[in-house]
């Protein structure tokens, strides 16, 4: 065969070679990581002692503390910047004003330029943990980066800074990548409280893109924000199915009563999505007018519909429980069964026989 | 001539060997890739912040038990007490002989309600549905034995009611927040993610309290550490390269997470295969390739599903032919998807690998490991290429145990204490010499199996539970009982006709112009 002595032994010396070469590597990266990990630690302690009295007093650092964090940028810069993030204020303008007094703000810069991706979003995120408001530009540039983990650090940055007047431009990019574009939304929303409603209504006007629109309607809802519940009640005659199922589900979550008659409504919705939506928010609304309304949902085609209405029943009380106990004789069986399920399962929760 | 055809031969085992430890130098270099790509991914993606979110879309977790009563009761009350913001347990007990109804119905007090549940998918008849003013969100079917797990999760699956559905075994234990981990991709992408599976470990040796894995330890009988070796294998590479080019074709019974309305549309799991795990994909992957639909189903590298490996070499072999024949049903059963690019980097690449080397492998390698020695001894080949051969079968092999090991070591570390990675690396030299070789035999005989249409023998499992009480047991042991045979063949239908317990959507449930069918953003 083709096979030569030398060929044999040189791939077994190889494969051994390289197999020792990976073992030896595990042993020595524990144990370099292990230190790392310690002196990493230490260095954060001392710069956390060394910054704390300049963050209590508000002054700059002094030129031999400047001298050490310069020695070890990227941890100095972890800590300014995570101090930052846990404060509010004058603190953090000291915080920041020690960042620069190191000149780590041109890094940060250059981070956000960078080739790599991590070092743009982590830039981002510095950046915005300290409030650099004349960075807000350079921010909103990496909004439109192509890796989302960039795009998720802007907002957040911006968010953190709130920057108001890009939340739209925020909601817009972050739409694009899906549902995980409205739970990270929903994050930096928190961060700017209830003002984040303005916006949010504006996103909610005809002219804006569909999926901002939905967006803009379930993260009205997260926020219970009550002045968004005449936009949200006009939306639940919107032609979008969508945007009417997420409506319905906002103001059952803000628990408006005003919002009962396009609830009710909406109960005779053709889609079967925003006819359980609007009986589920009924129910959440405590809304007992409704009762004759969504007792008609009992005997409805589709078995969301009926679930959902038997649980808004459910949910109402007396009037709503003696509406199942009534279609316990209904001459709809499928009134009759979701019923029974739904009343039994009352029953064990509440541990009544 | 007879030398031609012996060259012929030599070259192919050769090159066919080469081949497969190129293929997982590749995937191994691909894994250390994604895995460094998701680990620095995941400080900007605050993966936890989930849970405590009020819109991630709830899942229901169906969890099948048969004969499970020694360790059920944990198992649910390490399921409940997952983070996540909304999710329902699914408990499913397939007929079990023994107690295992009667501890659930002990332990949480449960009590049998009425249930108006639409039959999507077929099952055996289900006797009951119970409920606990305890956890309000468990929920206990007691069901007619199928022979099958396919079986007790359609059940699990006609009773669930929330858009993503969770498969976990019964004897598995899940990662506090392995749920929002794998929920992560759905939320990313909720129009084309169809499945995701998670990294599954060995349990054995590891400290369990209170249905959840405390102490990372490794397992002290060699048979369950080869495992432990061989599972670092197939998911930190395997699993990751398929996965990164999307040709994933596998996602493990033991844990993975489904889009309800999929599953459903496909005919939930198929009863009468033996692989039901590696038949779902394939026929999420043929329907939604038919039709042009996206289909993404992907691997998570972190989420970790804890399961116990059989000790018992018998158990294991039964196992191993099982996987083996499960394998080529499905592969058969999907024929349609062999070197077909409407499938991807599926049918293109994950299929004919599939092929080549896992039904083909045990046929091909076994005839070298018997056949070079043997032409060795006659003097038709000369040492060099039978020690080059074997060194490439086993050298290579340890070479790239080891190069998983040191992946697992970089990524996760799981394993605090250098003695465990020592350990490792020695089971990973070691395995390369008697145990690969088992396996091979194993799936030779389960290729033999199929081939011949033999009985499926399938093992039924005692266990002595999780935790402390397992350590002063007798071990956690696989029996296998020649008689519980079921299901014969590959479709063979059940003995009784399903009797349906509430037929109100088969006959009202009829999807109108109107009535879209369920989707992920169906409300609650």
């Amino acid at each position: 065969m083709f096979v030569s002595e030398a060929a044999a032994f040189g791939l077994l010396r190889a494969f051994i070679l390289l197999s020792v070469v990976a073992l030896v590597g595990v042993g020595v990266a524990r144990a370099f990581r292990g230190r790392r990990r310690r002196e990493g630690l230490r260095l954060t302690w001392e710069f956390q002692d060394l910054l704390a009295p300049c963050i209590s007093e508000n002054r700059p650092a002094d030129p031999e503390s400047v001298l050490k964090l310069r020695e070890h940028p990227r941890i100095a810069r972890e800590v300014i910047a995570s101090i930052a993030h846990s404060l509010q204020g004058a603190d953090v303008v000291t915080a920041r004003l020690i960042y620069k007094q190191c000149g780590f703000l041109n890094d940060a810069v250059a981070d956000l330029r960078a080739d790599h991706w991590f070092r743009r979003a982590h830039g981002c995120e510095e950046l915005g943990d300290l409030h650099v408001a004349e960075m807000v530009d350079e921010i909103a540039r990496c909004l439109k980066d192509p890796v989302i983990e960039v795009r998720l650090s802007a907002a957040r940055a911006l968010g953190t800074m709130g920057s108001l007047a890009l939340l739209k431009t925020i909601l817009g990019v972050l739409a694009t990548p899906g549902r995980w574009g409205a739970l990270d939304t929903y994050e930096i929303l928190r961060s700017f409280g209830p003002a984040a409603s303005k916006p949010l209504l504006q996103a909610m006007e005809a002219w804006s893109p569909p999926k901002m629109r939905r967006m803009a309607a379930e993260l009205l809802g997260l926020m219970h924000s009550v002045e968004a519940v005449p936009v949200l009640r006009a939306a639940m005659k919107d032609p979008d199915l969508e945007l009417r199922t997420r409506a319905a589900r906002a103001l059952g979550r803000i628990g408006d009563p005003s919002a009962e008659p396009e609830l009710i409504e909406a109960l005779k919705d053709p889609w079967w999505s925003v006819r359980a939506a609007s009986a589920q928010a009924l129910g959440e609304l405590g809304s007992v007018a409704a009762v004759p309304d969504i007792e008609k949902g009992l005997g409805d085609r589709s078995w969301w519909v009926r679930r959902n209405s038997a649980e808004a029943l459910a949910r109402l009380g007396s009037p709503g429980e003696l509406s199942l106990k009534r279609n316990l004789s209904s001459p709809d069986r499928f009134a009759r069964r979701i019923s029974m399920h739904v009343l039994r399962e009352l029953q064990v929760r509440q541990g009544t026989p | 001539m007879w030398r031609l055809l012996l060259d012929i031969y030599n070259s192919g085992i050769l090159l066919y060997t080469a081949a497969l430890q190129i293929s997982y130098l590749v995937f191994l270099l691909m894994s250390f890739r994604v895995i460094r790509r998701y680990i620095q991914g995941l400080r900007f993606r605050n993966v936890t912040s989930i849970g405590s979110l009020p819109n991630a879309l709830p899942i229901s977790i169906v969890m099948p038990a048969y004969n499970e009563e020694l360790t059920i009761a944990q198992a649910a009350m390490s399921m409940l007490r997952l983070q996540y913001p909304q999710f329902e347990v699914v408990l499913v007990n397939d007929g079990s002989k023994d107690r295992t109804l009667e501890v659930l119905i002990e332990t949480f007090k449960l009590e049998k309600v009425y249930r108006a549940w639409r039959r999507e998918v077929n099952s055996r008849p289900i006797r009951g549905v119970y409920i606990t003013p305890l956890y309000p969100n468990l929920v206990v079917v007691d069901k007619e034995n199928g022979g099958s797990k396919a079986d007790a999760v359609n059940a699990g699956i006609n009773i669930s009611k929330f858009p993503l559905l969770c498969i976990v075994d019964a004897d598995s234990l899940l990662d506090q927040d392995a749920l929002m981990r794998v929920a992560r991709l759905y939320i990313e992408d909720p129009e084309s993610t169809v499945g995701v599976g998670g990294l599954v470990r060995v349990a054995n040796g590891c400290e369990i309290k209170e249905g959840r894995v405390v102490k990372v330890r490794l397992p002290k009988e060699p048979l369950a550490m080869f495992q432990n070796v061989e599972y670092f294998r197939a998911f930190l590479m395997g699993r990751i390269a398929w996965s990164a080019v999307d040709a994933l074709l596998i996602i493990s019974g033991a844990f993975g997470l489904f889009r309800r309305d999929q599953v459903v549309k496909v005919g939930g799991y198929k009863e009468g295969v033996i692989g039901e795990d590696f038949e779902i994909v394939m026929q999420l992957r043929e329907t939604l390739g038919k039709e042009g639909k996206p289909c993404k189903l992907a691997f998570v590298c972190d989420p970790a599903c804890w399961t116990e490996a059989p000790t018992s070499m018998k158990v294991l072999g039964v196992q191993r032919a099982r996987w083996q024949r499960g394998l080529m049903q499905a592969l058969w059963a999907h024929r349609k998807m062999w070197f077909n690019p409407r499938y991807g980097a599926a049918g293109m690449l994950a299929i004919p690998y599939m092929l080549l080397f896992e039904v083909l492998g045990p046929v091909i390698e076994t005839s070298g490991l018997v056949m070079v020695p043997v032409m060795l001894a006659l003097g038709w080949v000369k040492w060099p290429f039978a020690l080059f051969y074997y060194l490439l079968a086993v050298v290579a092999g340890i070479f790239v145990s080891i190069g998983a090991l040191v992946l697992e070591e970089v990524s996760y570390a799981k394993y605090p204490r250098l003695r465990d990675i020592l350990r490792l690396a020695m089971y990973s030299v070691l395995e390369n010499f008697g145990y690969r070789q088992l396996t091979v035999w194993w799936r030779l005989k389960g290729i033999w199996q199929h081939l011949t249409k033999r009985t499926l023998v399938w093992g039924r499992m005692t266990r002595t539970g999780f935790g402390p009480q397992a350590k002063t047991e007798k071990r956690a042991a696989f029996v296998v009982e020649p008689e519980a045979v079921k299901p014969k063949g590959p479709a063979a239908p059940g003995p009784e006709p399903i009797i349906i317990l509430d037929k109100e959507d088969s006959e009202k449930f009829k999807a109108g112009p109107q009535n879209p069918p369920p989707g992920p953003d169906e409300p609650k």
